[in-house]
């Protein structure tokens, strides 16, 4: 199906281009939702955090390593940006789906305490069998910040570099 | 759900005109965007694999074999060329849904030997407009 970007109605408006023809322009992005546990509000904090890691697993030879991880199999840094979705309905008292000083104090303590400027290898215990992919590093990340925040957490996602981002969802954030 | 996305880039010329609508008419509907010598953007590419994650590599599937995927099958197809010229868009106007069709059905099953399979993508026209196309997250 089709999404558009908010920005695209005033595209068209601006450019005179008119919708597309035969496509469900402007569907409402609800449409999508499954209804029953459909978050009202989705809140983002970003954060900035650099790491050293290598790609390589202990069970394989150097050379094996070199040929399944390429030049990630040598130790190597990232400036990472991670982005952290919360979800709910803002408190009818203080209009907030969640307190951010909360949300940025379980960052600082759940994750920067843990990665930044450390080596992801060395410092931590969570690759030791399963080298910091993205991918792995991203599930990491996404676990930790689920076992602090709980239901309140949407997603992640995990920026290792402008080119090149993971995204985990927790399962009733699929919508 | 663990997804993986990756940004490529081709900067690329096209023409909105529909052969269905007069000069007159095209300039309507198209406005700027009409204009017969051409204009061009730098298109940005987005693509989206989801798919289990390997236990042995740690990754969805191996950046190497999307990159030459994404560089064979689109890249050295719009990359630096006339999108008009395409036979993509022999009788569709090559727009960004245009295009963003055209390259998601392109790459939808394209890594069918794998367990991983390209979701999206999104093709980023412009620093304001973006077009997706696949399946919502």
């Amino acid at each position: 199906m089709w999404r558009f970007a908010a920005s695209c109605a005033a595209c068209c408006a601006a450019t005179s281009r008119p919708p597309p023809v035969g496509l469900a322009f402007l569907e409402p992005f609800a449409s999508s939702r499954t209804g029953n546990e459909a978050p009202l509000v989705r809140l983002t904090r970003a954060v900035d955090f650099s790491a050293s890691l290598r790609c390589a697993r202990p069970d394989l030879s150097e050379d094996e390593n070199r040929a399944l991880f390429g030049r990630a199999a040598s130790q190597h840094g990232h400036n990472y940006r991670l982005e952290v979705t919360v979800r709910g309905e803002p408190d009818p008292l203080t209009g907030m789906v969640m307190d951010l000083r909360e949300l940025k104090a379980v960052i600082a303590r759940e994750i920067e305490a843990r990665f930044d400027h450390r080596d992801l290898n060395r410092d931590t215990s969570f690759f030791e069998k399963s080298p910091p992919t993205p991918e792995n590093f991203a599930r990491v990340i996404f676990d930790l910040l689920q076992a602090a925040l709980g239901e309140r957490l949407h997603g992640i996602r995990l920026r290792q570099d402008v080119d090149l981002w993971v995204d985990v969802v927790g399962e009733k954030g699929r919508s | 759900m663990i997804e993986l996305t990756r940004r490529y880039r081709f900067p690329a010329a096209h023409v909105l005109q529909s052969r269905a609508l007069d000069d007159a008419e095209n300039r309507r509907v198209y406005g700027k965007c009409a204009n017969p010598a051409g204009h061009g953007h730098d298109y940005g590419l987005e693509v989206t694999v989801a798919g289990p994650v390997d236990p042995r590599s740690g990754a969805i599937v191996p950046l190497e074999r999307l990159d030459r995927l994404v560089r064979e099958r689109i890249l050295e197809r719009l990359d630096h060329r006339l999108l008009n010229d395409d036979p993509w868009f022999a009788s569709a106007v090559p727009t960004a849904e245009n295009i963003a069709l055209a390259v998601q059905r392109e790459l939808g099953g394209a890594l069918e030997a794998s367990s991983a399979r390209v979701v999206r993508v999104r093709l980023v026209e412009t620093r304001r407009n973006f077009f997706e196309c696949g399946e919502p997250q």
